[in-house]
């Protein structure tokens, strides 16, 4: 175990340097330095040379000058996120640090993303089960139905249905923003929605085949009562598929904020991403990228220790 | 010597082709018994005859019902009725026909990006299942970093660097989410690559492109074909969800998704600029996932046995 952890944890900054650099070669198809264009502010500019030493490369130089210039500003910036945890700046927004906007936004889409995973996860696995002890039944076919529209339904059509509906016609949620809990309700809703269905069907998918194992029918001979054969023995087991679920989950919660930070107008990560792809700040993509990647690559981790931990049947590679 | 020994070796090979497919005859029948399934199935047919009718006619410069293009402000966000059958919009245009201009637009992008998709996926997890070893390493590390970032940030970034144009779309798409189909073929290389009759094939000199095409493919088929139509649907979403982030499909050309962007700014007047093209997603898609669970039932070996 300790072995596997160690292992682990050596390859995840080799993983998140590839990721880097993959990022940076994709953001060099800006004829220029990639950190500077026409529209950069003269402070930004300022400091740019002061703290990196990226100058603006000419349009004209030539392709090994400018490749040059990129080199340099690619080991700078490495550099100082390595040494430093410094992001580099935004091209677009005066005296801001990517850190800066980071730091201001991600903290409100985590809130949002645990909302909606720590939802999805509650209802998808009661539902699920309770479809798998009432299977070919009414309540069966509503939760696979259910589940169905769920995978099927793209967010922002959830969004702005539930928007329009308890936002403006029932006036039961604000319509937007940020800042109080009820404002947290509809997004998160909105975000758990295909989670909460794809659990509920992996659960009961896990249930199924699980209630016909013979140490249930040995816990239901011993005379143990329904409720807890399902919930300790049964779902113990069921929950498997759905924690092996979670590290890719928490990955789409987090990019399907996107959408969902556009319909509610919260100024999240996820709308700042989109917003500096938009205006093509190149610095503050490249620190999103990493950020969110960073996130994935940990919740992986975490997900595959605690399946080793759940399920004494794993053993982990290198566990010898 | 080695010319009697090699025509031995492809005969007898192809004696074996009896078991290469795991579709036993009667798959049809039994996939027509899930009546769920087949109305999937047949409703996707009805759709591409209308996605290829309206591409055809629309390029002839016929228009049915209506030019999807035609402006009339003097019936600028009229509701459900006669003529317009599901509404106009913001500029007076047509929705219904809107809707169905749409439709080639999200066929071709889900279409073709599952072609890619299909071609990376099945070139890298046969070579990495058939060959093991360094390359099976080297591959695999490959997809296990790739599947590190989350695939809807870096399609679009791909697509709001290059330009949002539907090819560098249907490319964003498809080489960025061939790494499961990958891991998919790869597993199933590893187990039949160890059954005898490819020992069998690989003693009497068969070279390995031909075994893994005739031997290896159409073996794992079944989880492949189901991984496709999935894909189908995987793709026709992500194509919307960057239309309505503005990346995608690029007005005035209509797509699911910018319909869906121009009526949230009319939410509260205009509630059928959301809602029709929200269901034409939602059939579209939930028809290729019930498509591909039926055909994943009736592959299935267990199926049958109803648990």
């Amino acid at each position: 175990m300790i072995a596997y952890v160690i292992r682990r944890l050596i390859q995840l900054p080799i993983i998140l340097w590839v990721i880097y650099t993959l990022t940076y070669v994709l953001i060099c198809q800006h004829p220029g330095n990639p950190f500077i264009d026409d529209k950069t502010p003269r402070e930004q500019r300022a400091l740019l040379a002061a703290r990196y030493g990226v100058v603006d490369t000419p349009a004209d130089a030539p392709w090994r000058q400018r490749w040059a210039d990129r080199g340099r500003t690619y080991v700078n910036y490495l550099g100082r996120l390595v040494l430093h945890g410094d992001f580099g700046l935004s091209s677009q927004n005066a005296g801001k640090t990517v850190g800066d906007i980071i730091g201001s936004t991600l903290p409100r889409s985590m809130m949002l993303g645990a909302f909606a995973l720590v939802l999805a996860v509650l209802v998808g696995c009661s539902l699920g089960v309770l479809a798998a002890v009432r299977s070919h039944g009414p309540v069966d076919y509503f939760v696979m139905l259910y589940a169905m529209l769920g995978i099927s339904l793209p967010t922002f059509v959830i969004g702005a249905v539930l928007l329009s509906f308890f936002g403006f016609t029932l006036g039961l949620f604000p319509v937007g923003g940020w800042g109080s809990p009820a404002q947290l309700v509809l997004p998160g809703i909105t975000l758990s929605l295909p989670f909460t269905a794809y659990i509920a069907r992996l659960t009961r998918a896990g249930m199924m085949d699980v209630l016909h194992a013979d140490y249930i029918r040995t816990a239901r001979a011993k005379g143990l009562p329904e409720r807890r054969v399902v919930l300790k023995h049964a779902f113990k087991l069921a929950f498997l598929p759905v924690l092996s679920f979670l590290g890719p989950a928490t990955a789409a919660i987090l990019t399907g904020s996107f959408v969902v930070e556009k319909i509610f107008n919260i100024p999240g990560i996820g709308r700042a991403f989109v917003i500096s792809v938009q205006s093509k700040d190149y610095g503050l993509i490249l620190g999103t990228v990493m950020i969110y990647s960073t996130l994935l690559v940990v919740a992986n981790l975490i997900v595959d220790l605690a399946y080793g931990l759940v399920d004494p049947r794993i053993r982990l590679e290198g566990d010898a | 010597m080695v010319e009697p020994a090699k025509t031995f070796g492809s005969s007898l090979a192809e004696g074996l082709d009896v078991q290469t497919t795991r579709m036993r005859p009667g798959f049809v029948v039994r996939f027509r018994r899930r009546r769920v399934a087949l109305l999937a199935f047949w409703f996707l047919m009805v759709l591409f005859f209308v996605a290829v009718a309206t591409f055809i006619t629309s390029r002839l410069g016929i228009h049915i019902p209506f030019d999807p293009d035609a402006q009339n402000m003097s019936q600028r966000l009229s509701p459900p009725g006669w003529p317009h059958v599901l509404g106009t919009d913001q500029f007076g245009r047509d929705v219904f026909a809107r809707i169905l201009n749409a439709s080639y637009i999200s066929m071709f992008v889900g279409f073709l990006a599952v072609a890619i998709e299909l071609a990376l996926g099945v070139l890298v997890g046969a070579a990495a299942g058939y060959f093991g070893g360094w390359i099976d390493n080297v591959l695999m590390r490959l997809v296990d970093a790739l599947l590190c970032i989350p695939s809807f940030l870096l399609i679009l970034t791909l697509v709001a660097i290059v330009s949002p144009s539907i090819w560098v779309i249907i490319a964003a798409i498809g080489v960025l989410s061939w790494m499961e189909l990958a891991r998919l073929v790869r597993a199933e290389f590893l187990t039949l690559r160890e059954m005898d009759y490819v020992a069998a094939a690989r003693a009497l000199g068969v070279p390995a492109w031909r075994i893994i095409l005739s031997h290896l493919l159409p073996n794992s088929l079944a989880p492949v074909l189901v991984s496709a139509v999935l894909g189908v649907a995987g793709a026709i979403l992500t194509e919307a969800g960057l239309s309505f982030l503005g990346f995608g499909v690029q007005p005035p050309q209509a797509s699911w998704g910018n319909i869906i962007t121009d009526g949230k700014t009319y939410l509260l007047d205009a509630w059928w600029l959301i809602i029709w093209p929200g269901v034409a997603i939602l059939l579209t898609t939930m028809a290729f996932y019930l498509t591909g669970e039926g055909i994943r039932e009736v592959l299935d070996p267990k199926e049958g046995k109803r648990i």
